[in-house]
């Protein structure tokens, strides 16, 4: 069995009939599978842990972080963040009104999928629709003020488990299917997938850095990197990702990566929210 | 003797491969622009592509023949290439993921 | 306005460990913006602690260390209430400084 490869183990299965479910049928499966998955390859890592990426899997990596941590390189951050929450709009109202708990604690339930609008609906996209609902500029994403807010928010859920939900509706599986399928996908001039280096390469060495394991790797966000000297969300992230494997980076909130979000977020879920958070 | 007139024929062929003509490279320019659009189409631009593809422009529009043909040559085949990479991971992704 | 000095200081046995993060672009005046123009030098120059009226440390900076800079260190005596001021000045002539308490 061992010349076959996985491959051929599946091929086998199917043949014996015992296939295994296409990818994205089964999320649950699937979110199943994923945390077993990174358990296995790291079994000293507490399982909570994993929100906390290159930390959880390289000692000396956690010390300079525990050292850091110390002084929050986004402290200021988050002071702009709590401010800006709390500031009413031109209209009277303020972000409270848009958000379930007055926007309180609420970061774990992000992204949702919207059976109205048929739409994944990411925290940042939530905070520029309610911007726009009241009559406010939709703020530019990856950095900024919407970093500084979602780090607010995020920082009111810290050590919550995320907790995404797939409604039971084939779109809602859809944008997740394709978000799985976006993660596995090979693409750019380096040929990598997401999967190649957080699932592959997980704990292992990428020039100076230590690569994060997929698992709870969305828990730390916004972060603040001292590669960028700044403070950047999910979208930053992605769009440097692609970027780096030379493949075109799509636009901020772009479906894809939405879709992506949506399936990174439910894979965690259970994993406590360790945002906003420093990277190197 | 022999080996002489081979190599002379041989640097004489490079020479004349070298040398592209307008028609030539506004061609090569034209395929390269359309195949990296039809890499577009399936999501996969890839940046040197599109950087191959600028600079062929830039050369083009300075009537450097020459190095339009080249650079949008370059970009063609990582098109080609990007597009190729698109069609397998339809369904080579799907062996990647973790069950 | 905010300050831009955080500062922690614990007294501990004859000792004090003294943290402080500090808000500030520390431009080096060598980088350029988006539109190609150069981003005009400004960074601290010098920082200074002093603890019940002595300078403890003075640091001098400039346009090697990076943005929102952080120092740790250590200095011996203290008492827990002794009163630490930081103050820093940069190239631009800005200045700013803060008061507390050591823990």
């Amino acid at each position: 069995m061992r010349f076959l490869g996985r491959v051929g183990v599946v091929a086998a299965l199917v043949v014996l009939g015992g296939a295994a479910p296409a990818p994205g049928v089964d999320p649950a499966a699937d979110q199943k599978a994923f945390a077993a998955f990174f358990k296995e390859k790291f079994p000293d890592v507490k399982p909570a842990d994993f929100g906390n990426g290159p930390y959880a899997v390289n000692a000396a990596m956690r010390k300079q972080w525990e050292d850091i941590m110390q002084f929050p390189p986004y402290d200021f951050a988050l002071d702009e963040g709590k401010t800006e929450f709390e500031t009413k709009f031109a209209n009277g109202k303020s972000y409270a009104d848009c958000f379930a708990n007055g926007g309180i604690g609420v970061r774990q339930d992000y992204p949702y999928f919207d059976t109205k609008t048929g739409q994944v609906v990411t925290l940042d996209l939530a905070i520029n629709q309610c911007r726009t609902a009241n009559g406010e500029k939709p703020l530019p994403y990856q950095t900024g003020k919407m970093a500084s807010l979602t780090a607010y928010m995020a920082e009111t859920s810290r050590d919550k488990p995320f907790d995404i939900k797939i409604p039971d509706d084939p779109r809602a599986r859809a944008a997740f299917a394709e978000g799985e399928r976006y993660f596995y996908t090979r693409r750019g001039q380096l040929n990598f997938s997401c999967a190649s280096c957080h699932v592959q390469g997980a704990g292992q060495r990428l020039r100076g850095d230590i690569l994060a394991p997929a698992l709870g790797i969305l828990a730390a966000f916004p972060i603040y990197r001292s590669d960028w000297g700044s403070m950047g969300t999910i979208d930053r992230r992605f769009t440097s990702c692609s970027a780096q494997m030379r493949s075109e980076p799509l636009p901020p909130q772009d479906p894809a990566y939405r879709s992506l979000e949506y399936f990174l977020s439910y894979m965690s879920n259970g994993i406590p929210i360790t945002g906003p958070g420093t990277r190197p | 003797m022999k080996r002489w007139i081979i190599a002379a024929a041989l640097l004489g062929l490079a020479g004349a491969a070298q040398a592209a003509t307008q028609a030539e490279a506004e061609a090569a320019l034209a395929k390269a622009t359309q195949t990296e659009t039809d890499a577009g189409k399936t999501g996969n631009r890839w940046l040197p592509a599109e950087a191959a593809l600028k600079a062929a422009k830039v050369a083009l529009d300075a009537k450097d023949w020459d190095k339009a043909a080249t650079q949008a040559d370059q970009a063609q085949a990582l098109a080609a290439r990007a597009i190729e990479q698109s069609h397998e991971q339809e369904t080579a992704w799907q062996d990647a993921v973790i069950r | 306005m905010a300050s831009t000095i955080r500062v922690r200081a614990q007294a501990t046995g004859d000792s004090t460990d003294v943290q402080a993060l500090v808000q500030h672009p520390m431009d080096s005046g060598f980088v350029k913006d988006s539109s190609g123009n150069l981003i005009p030098p400004h960074y601290i120059e010098t920082i200074k602690f002093e603890h019940s009226g002595n300078v403890v440390l003075t640091a001098d900076w400039g346009p090697a260390v990076s943005k929102d800079p952080y120092i740790k260190f250590s200095f011996k005596g203290g008492a827990k209430g002794d009163p630490l001021v930081v103050t820093w000045v940069d190239n631009q002539g800005k200045t700013d400084t803060l008061t507390t308490k050591l823990a």
